[in-house]
């Protein structure tokens, strides 16, 4: 929202009287700064987040009107400190982003295994299914018995899984092995 | 999100707050001079202290109102340094003090308020003949002429108001004329 000479010229002048202490002087240049401040923001930052940092650069704005150096740009001063706002507020996000991924990534190492692990893991699978299904239907079956930990007791079927195991050494070995 | 109406409150109180935090800082300024009326030798502490808080009050008070208010206990601040310092001085330099009683302090006091007078009627910064300005640079004047006075007694503060009155009153009178 652009002003002109003579507009920028009235907010020096409120803004100098609000620095002397003028309180007068505050509801025409809220009225005047605001659509200013606002329209600076939404310039720099997206829809949503805009109009919360540029009410936060607005407070600022007043909060610091007392500073104001009479000899310096009113309208320059205000943008700067909306527009440092704006930054801010960008960083912060940005860094917040930074921080979510961070978080996601490390969660997920302490939950699961790495994306490498998960792959070997896969790809052994996958070769241990084709060696398992050149073995007959009964090793597959005690092999799986075995590694799932439902294995019957007695010797029986020990020594049928110990002849399964053998088979499947072999069966791997002839794939596998050099 | 505030409306439009909340932003504007917010922004007031924002403001507000702002300039008490300048004022107090602006005041605890001031104090480490203040607390120098705690070296005279017949001082009561409570009544030192009581009269520093009345100065530190005043000019916090005036900055934060600002405008007449603010340029008036600047001025009052120079003056006030005359009858804050001019006594202890006094006493610092030729010891005449019983446990009780010192006895040329009041005139020192007087001294110290014409100076004061003075410098407040005569002050080069900007003018103002506003009642704020006179009510903050007598305020904060006499504030200070208590704090380096007040250990004097009744004899020192008459002293600090005649040479206030002295001080002043002949500059203002001459130059309205």
């Amino acid at each position: 929202m652009p002003l002109s000479p003579a507009e920028r010229q009235e907010l020096h002048a409120q803004l100098c009287a609000l620095a002397d202490g003028e309180r007068a002087a505050f509801a025409p240049l809220f009225t005047r700064l605001w659509p200013v401040v606002r329209g600076c923001v939404a310039a720099r930052l997206p829809a949503g987040e805009a109009e919360d940092v540029a009410q936060q650069a607005l407070l600022k704005v007043f909060a610091r009107a007392s500073e104001f150096d009479p000899a310096r740009d009113a309208l320059a001063w205000v943008l700067g400190v909306a527009i440092w706002e704006a930054r801010t507020a960008r960083r912060r996000r940005e860094r917040r982003r930074e921080d979510g991924l961070a978080t996601s990534l490390e969660e997920r190492s302490i939950s699961g295994p790495s994306p490498e692990d998960s792959a070997i893991a896969q790809d052994l699978r996958a070769a241990l299914e084709q060696v398992l299904g050149t073995l007959r239907p009964g090793d597959v079956e005690a092999l799986r018995a075995f590694a799932e930990e439902r294995r019957p007791r007695g010797a029986a079927f020990r020594k049928r899984l110990e002849r399964a195991l053998g088979r499947l050494r072999l069966a791997w070995g002839a794939r596998h092995v050099d | 999100m505030w409306t439009d109406a909340q932003l504007a409150r917010e922004a007031r109180w924002a403001y507000e707050r702002a300039r008490l935090r300048r004022a107090s800082a602006q005041a605890l300024l001031v104090a480490p001079v203040g607390a120098l009326a705690f070296l005279h030798c017949a001082s009561s502490f409570r009544w030192n202290a009581a009269a520093l808080g009345l100065v530190l009050a005043f000019v916090a008070v005036c900055a934060w109102a600002g405008r007449d208010w603010a340029r008036g206990m600047r001025a009052a601040l120079l003056a006030g340094l005359a009858p804050l310092l001019v006594p202890l001085a006094a006493e610092l330099l030729g010891h005449a003090c019983t446990a009780t009683t010192c006895y040329y302090v009041p005139g020192a006091c007087l001294l110290g308020g014409l100076l004061g007078g003075l410098v407040l009627a005569g002050y080069p910064g900007r003018r103002s003949d506003t009642r704020a300005y006179a009510l903050a640079a007598l305020g904060v004047t006499v504030a200070c002429g208590l704090v380096g006075c007040l250990f004097a007694g009744l004899g020192g503060l008459a002293g600090l108001a005649l040479g206030l009155t002295l001080g002043s009153v002949p500059v203002l009178v001459l130059r309205r004329v």
